[in-house]
């Protein structure tokens, strides 16, 4: 394990921020941690990394205790917070050199390292540029070649893609890919469950500072009773029926919920059950018309939504 | 690792134009706006002798007492009249061509005729009002004994336009403004010491939380980045104290390494305690940066930064100020190298610096090797 954390406890007065929190994380993963703001994602990767007190419970990092001291064990760690971390006197090129050289004191050596960062975020025309000229998706990717140019062996990143624009998103997202295919294990939080989904081999989701549920993406829809999603849009037409419309389909065996907003119906089946035929059958044999009608597997949204009543996206900002 | 630290912290520092401004900048703006305003000042205060005349009638040939003090304040390179005898009308005549001040006219009693009031006018009228005061009392002293020696009893006009300084140095009191400018400009330094605390504290700035995750000691890093701080405010203060000797003009002794060396100490305590601001407490860095500029602003006002009377009014009332108050010690330090033949207040100033210095020096440690931190 590179990462074991067990029965983790962190009080903030009298609220509790991490509940007898317990994390695994194996050697090559991209470990996704989801939760919305404030479940207690970050303050879970600051005790990880020795910076905040903890009441109770044990953290190890490559299977030795995680200490403020620890320096072996810091030696091999690549942080990038979600506040950029960088230095607005210096250029890109002196901030990634700054940082990589608390890590590596061969000149040569740090000078190939820091080329290679800056090559593997794409900055290459911007070694020059101080971080207030930078955009906010350039900035982003600066932050993380801070954190990853000394070559580390887990890299924590914590909400890398607040607040930026989508082409750097997918620049940051295959960055993280290429770095784990290089070797690294990373644990990736966000709150952003597409992200999640597209790079992350295991999740753990979080509410209330505890995990409430972890395993593949497979394994934690599995985990749920609602299985793939139709949605039915009706013609003007059968508006004027759509409530009626919507009970009739409620009563079909394999749907569990139905919905409706004015102008199409949800309807919500059971885990591995099919209703999308007799769905439309019904509809065929009302004479209902309908326009488009499509199905959706569940997502990791419609996961958290069934074990917490929250939706991920719903809470940020607060 | 220290020169890697030092020198990014250096180069920071060096590109920050805010601190820079404030620490570097500043001081020597205010000193070229104080030497505007002393100049100005001093042409004031720079004596020349009062133009008078004395209407050359009956009672001034009869007076012999009035004519030897009239001589005696209008001979010499210190002589505080430049006096005519006159003729009312000629006189009248230069007053209005304001070629005089005014004119006496000597009788029983001294008449003052004047065009104008002001200081040179009063100057005359308290001349002529002592004179009357004296001359009064001494007739009255002969009346009564005849025998007694007049010249034992005539006004003493020596001191009427010299000071006697009170020691080898001539005293300066715009210099009192100078040296708290110094203290000022020190205590500003405490920006550096600020800077260097939020960027190394994880609770403070998200490069204090990359660096403390990084596999240097903590304290250690602090120390090298601190270095760099008061490397540069150091060489600001040097740079600060040649602008004002070499371009205002300002004296402080021809000693310079004790010159120096009060610059050294307070720089360094200018530094640390900035950093002793930031590093305590849990408020924002905007409410502890207030504490940081109020605090030099007061501290500098006591050591007499805007009013140089203040210096001794607070040690006067509270004599602990004299040593708690760094800017204070500052100052008199430079005061006392200028001022004092012996070096003893200068010492003393020194190593109250010192103890000052150690005791912010081991807040200061005692919370940067704090290892984790509540919240964050």
């Amino acid at each position: 394990m590179v990462v074991k954390i067990e029965n983790l406890v962190k009080r903030y007065g009298d609220l509790l921020a991490l509940d007898h929190f317990e994390l695994s994380v194996k050697q090559g993963e991209i470990f996704g941690l989801l939760g919305p703001n404030g479940s207690g994602k970050t303050t879970a990767i600051l005790c990880m990394l020795a910076l905040l007190k903890f009441s109770k419970g044990s953290v190890e990092l490559f299977g030795r205790e995680m200490r403020p001291d620890a320096y072996d064990i810091k030696r091999d760690i690549g942080i990038i917070m979600q506040n950029v971390a960088v230095y607005e006197e210096l250029t890109v090129y002196e901030n990634i050199d700054y940082f990589c050289g608390l890590y590596v004191s061969d000149k040569s050596d740090r000078q190939a390292l820091v080329e290679e960062a800056i090559s593997f975020v794409g900055l290459e025309d911007f070694r020059k540029f101080y971080p207030k000229k930078l955009s906010g998706g350039l900035l982003r990717r600066l932050n993380i070649a801070c954190g990853i140019a000394h070559k580390p062996k887990l890299i924590i990143l914590d909400e890398p893609t607040v607040a930026v624009d989508p082409q750097s998103r997918n620049k940051i997202l295959e960055g993280i890919v290429e770095l784990n295919r290089q070797g690294a294990t990373i644990i990736y939080t966000s709150h952003y469950m597409e992200e999640v989904e597209q790079i992350c081999s295991r999740v753990a989701i979080m509410d209330k500072g505890k995990v409430i549920a972890s395993g593949t993406t497979s394994e934690l829809k599995n985990m749920i009773r609602t299985g793939e999603k139709i949605t039915i849009e009706l013609l003007d037409t059968a508006i004027a029926d759509i409530a009626k419309t919507t009970d009739k389909i409620s009563t079909l065996p394999s749907v569990l919920s139905t919905t409706h907003n004015g102008t199409s119906i949800q309807a919500r089946s059971e885990q591995n059950r099919h209703s999308l035929s007799s769905v439309i059958q019904l509809l065929n044999q009302d004479s209902i018309a309908y326009g488009r009608i499509f199905c959706e597997l569940p997502t990791l949204n419609d996961v958290f939504l069934e074990m917490t009543g929250k939706h991920l996206r719903d809470q940020q900002g607060v | 690792m220290f020169r890697h630290i030092f020198y990014y912290r250096l180069l920071s520092g060096l590109r920050d134009r805010q601190t820079l401004f404030w620490a570097f900048l500043f001081p020597i703006l205010l000193a070229t706006l104080f030497s505007f305003a002393f100049t100005d000042l001093n042409a004031d205060e720079i004596f020349n002798q009062v133009d008078i005349a004395v209407i050359e009638n009956d009672a001034w040939t009869q007076d012999q007492m009035f004519q030897q003090v009239i001589n005696e304040l209008s001979e010499g390179d210190d002589a505080l009249f430049s006096t005519q005898l006159l003729t009312v009308s000629q006189a009248d005549e230069l007053l209005q061509d304001d070629q005089i001040t005014g004119y006496i006219i000597p009788g029983s009693t001294l008449e003052i005729v004047i065009k104008y009031s002001g200081m040179r006018q009063s100057m005359l009228k308290v001349f002529a009002d002592e004179y009357m005061q004296t001359s009064a009392t001494i007739a009255k002293i002969l009346q009564d004994d005849p025998q007694t020696d007049i010249r034992v009893l005539m006004p003493d006009t020596s001191g009427m336009v010299e000071d006697k300084p009170a020691s080898s140095s001539a005293p300066d009191n715009t210099y009192v403004y100078y040296y708290a400018l110094i203290a000022m400009a020190c205590l500003y330094g405490g920006f550096w010491g600020f800077r260097e605390v939020m960027a190394a504290k994880a609770n403070l700035s998200a490069q204090g939380a990359r660096v403390s995750v990084s596999p240097v000691n903590k304290l250690r890093q602090f120390i090298y980045a601190m270095s760099a701080a008061f490397l540069i405010h150091f060489a600001s203060i040097i740079v600060l104290l040649l602008y004002l000797t070499q371009i205002i003009g300002i004296n402080f002794g021809s000693q310079i390494g004790y010159i120096v060396l009060a610059s050294f100490f307070g720089s360094s305590l200018g530094v640390s305690i900035g950093a002793l601001i930031c590093v305590v407490g849990n408020h924002g860095e905007g409410v502890k940066s207030a504490i940081l500029i109020g605090f030099s602003m007061l501290m500098s006002f006591f050591s007499g930064l805007m009013i140089a009377d203040i210096k001794y009014v607070v040690i006067k009332r509270f004599p602990l100020m004299r040593w708690i108050n760094p800017a204070n010690l500052i100052s008199d330090a430079f005061y006392s190298l200028y001022y004092y033949d012996t070096m003893q207040r200068y010492w003393q100033n020194i190593i109250a610096m010192l103890v000052f210095q150690l005791i912010v020096g081991s807040i200061i440690v005692m919370v940067m090797r704090r290892q984790r931190y509540a919240s964050i």
